[in-house]
């Protein structure tokens, strides 16, 4: 039962440390909370509906379809509600993301319909027993893109150049711009990985529930904001930990105690840890300049 | 090889530069020297487009660089190392010297310049892989002069690298100065250390409150009354 809980409380989590690892990079290069992050993972059930039902793409495309496709939101993000506003006025990039949240999620109920609709089943079910634990095809399915896209990201901002320069613009941008770093490119690039991240994780959630609604993304980006406070601002493992800690605390809310507390219980562990540890759990790390 | 003309910035209402004119020419070490708050950093900080000259002219290489960004700039090989120990404190020391090298397009080049840098910062080689923010002052400013260099700059900009450091160390940063300028980078200094700054370099620039008010060779500046009482410290 225990260890039970707690494979379905990563795999439920995993999801969520995608969708937190992009805020926190966003908040790593421009001190923004994006409120339309929500909306981004929203948008990549979406599109993974669209091409698998519309265009009858198996599952691998329409996800690197909706990979895309939230990549290019997150581009465009940048370029019309972003970029174009002063940052001196620290508020004004905020309410303009916010305006983006709005718009995005008219546009989605205008499109798709304001009610839940089904997710088709993607994965051939086939349930494993591996002594106490029951897993099945889709929970392998699902840990096995999330985490893999985890370690990727962590390879990616650790290991290569462009990840430093990301690194090095999250820290100070004057200093990088000092070294030669176009800091513009750096921070386009940040909102495409960002809602790439997220736009899978939203065909994650589709697959995990069957359903998926134009909201969401409301519902998973006050997680994924928890998460990145608990994690620490801007602290990349921060976020990928913080997720799954938030996963299995629900899970084991749910196992343990009622599944209507589930939400009050996570968050309820989440202000803890953050009274006790105010930078979160594995310290913040704010841009400087 | 860098050419300044009238150059004016602002802070706000207050003018910090006031019109100047100032010149660098290929393999020379020009000293910029000044009481604090006379507006050396504000000078290099324009001319590197970190902060936004109201007018003026700035050439680099015969060419105009006043409207490009700061990125810009150091792609055309012009390296400010700035005051106050500006590193990548997440980062390790390697990783700091590797984001000098960013905008080399030569990877087979980056493996001996590293090894330069650490034959002339030997503590720094033996710290490569703990965080800069771990360093002492002193550790932390060889490592921006360091990060400076792998850039492989035309002209190196450097302002106030002997602050904090110890007396040997010192010593060491302008002999460091002095190899770089013989292997032909050309540079721009600004130090509190005046003496030593005018012994090294070829000319220097004396700025007094958003002005320039002297310049000249160092050699004949050293003599100078009113250079002697107000900078070096002697009585004239
Ligand atoms: N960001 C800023 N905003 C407003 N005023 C500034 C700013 N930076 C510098 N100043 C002012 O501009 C003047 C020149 O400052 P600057 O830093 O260029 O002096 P400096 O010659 O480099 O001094 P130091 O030797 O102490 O480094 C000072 O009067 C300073 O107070
Ligand atoms: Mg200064």
């Amino acid at each position: 039962m225990f260890l039970q809980q707690l494979i379905n409380g990563i795999m439920l989590g995993s999801t969520y440390s995608l969708v937190a690892i992009g805020y926190t990079l966003i908040f790593g290069v421009l001190n923004l909370l994006h409120f339309a992050h929500g909306e981004v993972f929203m948008l990549g059930a979406f599109f993974a509906l669209q091409l698998s039902l519309g265009l009858k793409w198996g599952l691998a495309a329409s996800m690197l379809g909706a990979l895309i496709g939230t990549a290019l939101v997150g581009f465009l993000i940048e370029r019309v509600a972003i970029r174009p506003i002063k940052r001196e006025y620290f508020i004004a990039p905020l309410v303009a993301t916010i305006g983006v949240t709005i718009i995005l999620q008219e546009v989605a109920t205008k499109l798709f319909g304001s009610a839940p609709v089904g997710f088709p089943q993607t994965v051939g079910i086939e349930n494993f027993q591996l002594g106490p634990i029951g897993i099945n095809t889709l929970q392998i399915v699902i840990l096995s893109i999330s985490l893999t896209l985890m370690i990727l990201m962590h390879l990616f901002v650790s290991k290569t150049k462009m990840g430093r320069a990301m690194r090095a613009t999250a820290e100070n941008a004057t200093t990088a711009r000092l070294l030669g770093v176009k800091v513009n490119g750096i921070i386009i690039q940040t909102f495409m990985i960002a809602s790439a991240l997220a736009g899978v994780a939203g065909v994650l959630v589709g697959m995990a529930y069957n359903t998926i609604s134009p909201y969401m993304g409301a519902h998973m980006a006050g997680k994924g904001f928890a998460i990145m406070l608990l994690g620490g601002l801007g602290n990349i493992r921060g976020a990928m930990l913080g997720g799954i800690i938030l996963g299995v605390a629900e899970t084991f809310c749910v196992g343990y105690l009622a599944s209507s507390y589930r939400d009050a219980f996570a968050y309820g562990v989440m202000v803890l840890i953050l009274i006790l540890k105010p930078s979160g759990l594995f310290g913040s790390l704010i841009h400087e300049d | 090889m860098l050419e300044v003309r009238g150059l004016v910035t602002n802070y706000g209402p207050i003018r910090a530069l006031d019109g100047i004119d100032l010149e660098v020419m290929d393999g020379e070490i020009v000293t910029l020297i000044g009481a604090n708050g006379a507006g050396k950093t504000t000078l290099l900080k324009s001319i590197m487009k970190l902060v936004k000259p109201l007018r003026g002219q700035i050439r680099f290489r015969g060419t105009e660089i006043s409207g490009l960004s700061t990125e810009a700039i150091v792609r055309k090989g012009m390296v400010l190392v700035p005051e106050g120990r500006a590193i990548l404190r997440r980062m390790t020391v390697l990783e700091n010297l590797l984001m000098g090298a960013y905008i080399s397009n030569d990877a087979a080049q980056i493996g001996p310049d590293l090894e330069q840098v650490f034959a002339r910062f030997p503590v720094l080689g033996g710290k490569q892989k703990n965080m800069a923010a771990a360093l002492s002052g002193g550790e932390q400013q060889m490592l921006a002069i360091g990060r400076g260099l792998m850039a492989r700059p035309e002209l190196l900009i450097l302002d106030e690298p002997s602050l904090g450091l110890a007396p040997l160390m010192v010593q060491e940063i302008f002999s460091i100065i002095g190899h770089l300028h013989q292997s032909g980078t050309t540079i721009l200094l600004v130090e509190q250390n005046a003496k030593k700054a005018l012994q090294v370099s070829d000319r220097a620039y004396v700025l007094e409150l958003g002005s320039i008010t002297l310049s000249g060779r160092c050699a004949e500046l050293l003599k100078r009354d009113e250079v002697r009482s107000a900078y070096l410290g002697e009585s004239a």
